[in-house]
């Protein structure tokens, strides 16, 4: 008890979705961290994310009653190396030993350095990431992962907000569409209509 | 007031990169390249930011004796001498600047970037273990993966570099795909949610 919570964006900049849905998950768990009175660091790779982050935070700990609990400092600016970053945040873990690694947003080859690390110090880990060579490194190396389309969609299901949970069930009933498509498609196409091939492939 | 604001450029912003993307108008590809070089512009003055913040942070650690504050006056002294050296001799070759960056910062990182080598190994051990029928298909795909991408595999059986190939393009890649859809869908809708102001989140507004 009392250990900090480590969040990481990962080296995405603003402009990236990944981002952006990282960002609205960090809303809902900085209350929640908020609640139990827990340090939260964020080292981040982009200015512009550090100062979203700190904005982000500093409402969801007002929201939670806990304005005063909120530090500025605990929500930093490191470097925009890649490895520089890396070598920053692993530091962190091994010093402040963190009893949960939150890795959410845009990773590359580092994905698994910090995982690695992260599991060596014991601390339970969540990641989620839109890129899919990374998620295959992030799958071994922690306790839960947010596949794809699962990160955009968690920041919904954590606030709970029916207009953001109804563009989920849009994007669910398009992925159905997309299914079927796929598989009408293939049917066809083995029978030798390509119809449906030429009408959805012209770019 | 404050919180319509930014949801308001947002959207406005939102729009015309969208709507940009679909008319090759002249008017619309001048403000598109207006939008990026003011990004570039926004972005430098944020980087200031950055910067100034990572002074202060350090700096307040070094005043209050933090532990390991020696770490923060390391990180402070190697910014001040690059700013230095940026200023004073450029950071073209030959430069103190590029010097340092060759022979301190690029070795650093291939160290950190060589790490991911002995990760690789242990995440594999782990992810390897023949645990559970899906951990042994996994195992199985892994080795059959492995041995096709090195000639021992040919010299073991002629059939296992296909087989590797074929692992990797009909079922990784169709998983693959799925995810991908996924990901495309999730973005689309991300996007869209920011653009009409219902996730506002990143605004610290709730």
């Amino acid at each position: 008890m009392g250990k900090p919570i480590l969040f990481s964006s990962g080296l995405g900049k603003m402009e990236r979705v990944a981002t952006m849905a990282s960002m609205n998950i960090l809303g809902s768990v900085a209350e929640k961290i908020a609640e139990y009175n827990t340090p939260l660091l964020i080292p981040n790779y982009d200015p512009m994310v550090t100062t979203v982050a700190q904005e982000v935070v500093k409402e969801s700990f007002t929201k939670a009653g806990h304005p005063e609990s909120y530090k500025k400092e605990n929500i930093y600016f490191v470097t925009q190396s890649q490895f520089g970053y890396v070598a920053a945040v692993d530091g962190i873990m091994l010093r402040e030993r963190p009893a949960t690694n939150l890795f959410l947003g845009t990773f590359e080859a580092e994905s698994l350095i910090l995982a690695e690390t992260g599991n060596s110090i014991g601390a339970l880990q969540i990641a989620g990431t839109d890129s899919t060579i990374q998620l295959s490194f992030f799958i071994v190396a922690c306790d839960y992962t947010l596949i794809g389309e699962e990160l955009f969609a968690a920041s919904g299901y954590l606030t709970k907000d029916p207009l953001v949970l109804g563009s989920i069930k849009g994007q669910d009933f398009l992925k159905l569409i997309i299914g079927i498509l796929i598989i009408a498609g293939g049917i066809l196409s083995t029978f030798g209509y390509n119809f449906l091939i030429n009408f959805l492939g012209k770019g | 007031m404050s919180r319509q604001i930014p949801l308001w450029v947002c959207f406005g912003f939102g729009i015309f990169m969208l709507a940009q993307f679909f008319v090759p108008h002249p008017l619309f590809l001048k403000g598109y390249q207006n939008v990026l070089d003011w990004m570039q512009i926004i972005y430098v003055f944020a980087l200031l930011v950055g910067a100034l913040s990572f002074l202060l942070l350090h700096l307040e650690k070094i005043s209050k004796k933090q532990k390991g504050w020696g770490y923060n006056s390391v990180a402070i002294v190697g910014l001040l001498i690059m700013v230095f050296f940026g200023f004073w001799k450029g950071i073209q070759k030959g430069s103190p600047f590029l010097w340092i960056f060759d022979n301190l910062q690029v070795p650093m990182q291939s160290t950190m970037f060589s790490l991911l080598a002995f990760f690789v190994a242990s995440a594999a051990y782990r992810g390897f273990r023949a645990r559970n029928i899906q951990a042994t298909i996994l195992l199985i795909a892994g080795i059959l993966v492995i041995l096709g991408r090195v000639p021992i595999g040919e010299m073991i059986h002629s059939s296992i570099p296909q087989s590797a190939t074929w692992v990797l393009n009909i079922p990784s890649m169709a998983a693959r795909r799925g995810i991908l859809i996924g990901i495309g869908l999730g973005s689309i809708a991300t996007s869209l949610r920011i653009i009409v102001g219902i996730e506002r989140t990143y605004l610290g507004k709730g």
